[in-house]
């Protein structure tokens, strides 16, 4: 076994389909939180293999995608301006806040790197004891223990020339957001698996109960996703609402004990302003006051800007589950990867992202 | 790959320490520089470094490509454990047991006897669900949508 191939196996696939197909009787919709598994799900074709009354919509699972343009352009000030080493995610750099995104400060002289890990970042630092380094720490449930390990691992190695620049974002306040607004229509969840790795499973029972939408655990490879959709079915034609894990082999019900005290050490929680989406109480991570010293935001003078740019980009619409990437009337014409309106169209884990590179011919037929 | 091999080299000779060395090696081979937020990828521990619990790490192996892990939130994986890593971080080891248990299971799965598609029906992200339909129910084309489609027969290629 090495936890991939196996989970790709075409036959069981193919005859997990067929029990989805045979289990449905009725027409339901069903979102993927997590931005990994819209891309698996996509790039496999397996909606394709569905059948047609069950609608999988894509949910805001992409923490680039959500990461409010403000702080985009706080990085980017901080980039410009501040003569710092600004370390991101490779995602993260084409993002447009209200101006500019990063490659283009980084076009305009700032210093702006990419690295793999958080702890990368913290080397980095070391290196440089002359230059300031901020890490743009942006994620969810399962980026948050990284990054909080970084500001301990500066603390442990007495780098002080280290700070992180936070937009953490927490997934259960926003399934309560989706499933509570007016024009929502997911009946069904599948779960981000890793987010629930380091957090358990325990917050989502009582939100399966409330909302009456069963949660579905679920990992990330075609099986585990086909096994989530027919878990979520069964329980909707049976008119059950409860958490179940499929994805046990990396979730256990108490999450990972190690990371959370990680995570309680160094975060806490606050509200966040979510990209096309609006401000969520109790919704993201913030650094604690005791760690205020690794705290970008306390450390450099930032300028909080309210003006949100005019756009057409939809991405708000797309994350709730109310439309869908090729609803977009810029979709592929003038929001492209290249040149992209929104984030959705950037991130490897973005909705608009994944229709573009494998579905483009699929929306120019079914739109022809 | 953004770096040749002469430069791989150069880098491997250059690095003087062995953290920097396996991040340099892993820069240059990985196949993916940046990964999605929230992928975490399936690796084989090699070799613990560091007994400091704090500082733990292992040199973990993706398909052949080796990088230097944190254990810090793991510090239960051992050699020879598949753990799951996210942005240089290990945070979960792969619960060997569990995997095999609900792999049997779906395998062997009651409800799912009967319901295989012949393997000559052409597969893939082009199969829709008429296509599905057609091959596992032969009296009934195209018959999935608001009645429920009948798979108890013995499935034959259309």
């Amino acid at each position: 076994m090495k936890y991939v191939d196996e989970y790709r196996d075409a036959a069981l696939v193919r005859k997990l389909a067929a029990a989805i197909a045979r289990a449905t009787t009725r027409p339901w919709t069903i979102m993927e939180i997590c931005g990994g598994q819209t891309h698996a799900i996509v790039k496999f074709g397996l909606d394709d293999l569905l059948p047609k009354n069950i609608t999988l919509v894509h949910g805001p699972g992409c923490p680039v995608c959500v990461t409010s343009a403000d702080l985009i352009d706080q990085a980017v000030d901080l980039a410009l301006n501040h003569g710092v080493i600004l370390c991101s995610f490779g995602d993260m750099l084409r993002v447009p806040g209200n101006g500019i995104d990063l490659l283009t400060a980084k076009a305009r002289g700032g210093d702006v790197r990419i690295v793999y890990s958080p702890l990368d970042a913290v080397n980095l630092a070391r290196d440089n004891p002359a230059r300031q380094v901020v890490f743009f720490a942006v994620g969810f449930e399962t980026t948050a223990p990284a990054n909080a390990l970084s500001v301990q691992s500066a603390k442990a190695h007495g780098v002080q020339n280290y700070s992180i620049l936070t937009s953490h974002v927490l997934v259960p306040p926003a399934m309560r957001a989706i499933l509570g607004s007016p024009d929502n229509r997911v009946q069904g969840f599948l779960a981000a698996g890793h987010v629930c790795t380091i957090m358990g499973t325990s917050e989502y029972g009582p939100i399966a109960r409330e909302y009456g939408a069963p949660i579905i655990i679920t990992g990330f490879e075609p099986v585990d996703i086909l096994e989530g959709i027919l878990l979520c079915v069964k329980q909707l034609e049976g008119g059950r609402a409860e958490m179940e894990n499929a994805y046990s082999r990396a979730v256990r019900a108490e999450g990972n004990q190690h990371a959370r005290k990680i995570v309680e050490d160094v975060f806490e929680v606050c509200d966040r302003d979510w990209r096309g989406i609006g401000v969520i109480p109790r919704s993201g991570l913030a650094v604690r006051p005791a760690h205020a010293a690794y705290d970008a935001a306390a450390r450099f003078p930032l300028k909080k800007s309210c003006a949100t740019c005019a756009t057409e980009c939809i991405s708000g619409e797309i994350m709730r589950g109310v439309k869908k990437p090729h609803d977009c009337p810029a979709f592929g014409t003038r929001c492209t990867p290249e040149r992209p309106l929104g984030a959705p169209m950037v991130s490897s884990e973005g909705a608009c992202a994944a229709y573009y590179r494998y579905r483009s011919r699929a929306v120019v037929e079914q739109t022809a | 790959m953004r770096v040749s091999f002469a430069d791989t080299f150069l880098c491997l000779f250059a690095a003087n320490k062995f953290s920097r060395l396996f991040s340099t090696l892993s820069l240059s081979l990985s196949p993916q520089p940046h990964p999605p937020m929230c992928l975490a990828v399936p690796g084989k521990v090699l070799e613990i470094v560091g007994e400091d619990p704090l500082l733990r790490a292992a040199k973990v192996s993706f398909a052949g490509v080796v990088k230097l892990i944190s254990l810090t939130c793991t510090p239960e994986a051992k050699v020879g454990d598949f753990v799951l890593v996210h942005v240089g971080v290990a945070i979960s080891v792969v619960d060997a047991k569990e995997a095999a248990e609900t792999f049997a299971y779906l395998q062997q799965m009651g409800e799912l006897d009967g319901l295989e598609i012949p393997p000559e029906t052409p597969v893939g992200a082009v199969l829709g669900a008429e296509a599905l339909a057609k091959a596992a129910a032969p009296n009934g084309p195209g018959r999935l949508g608001a009645s429920a489609p009948t798979f108890e027969s013995t499935p034959t290629t259309p």
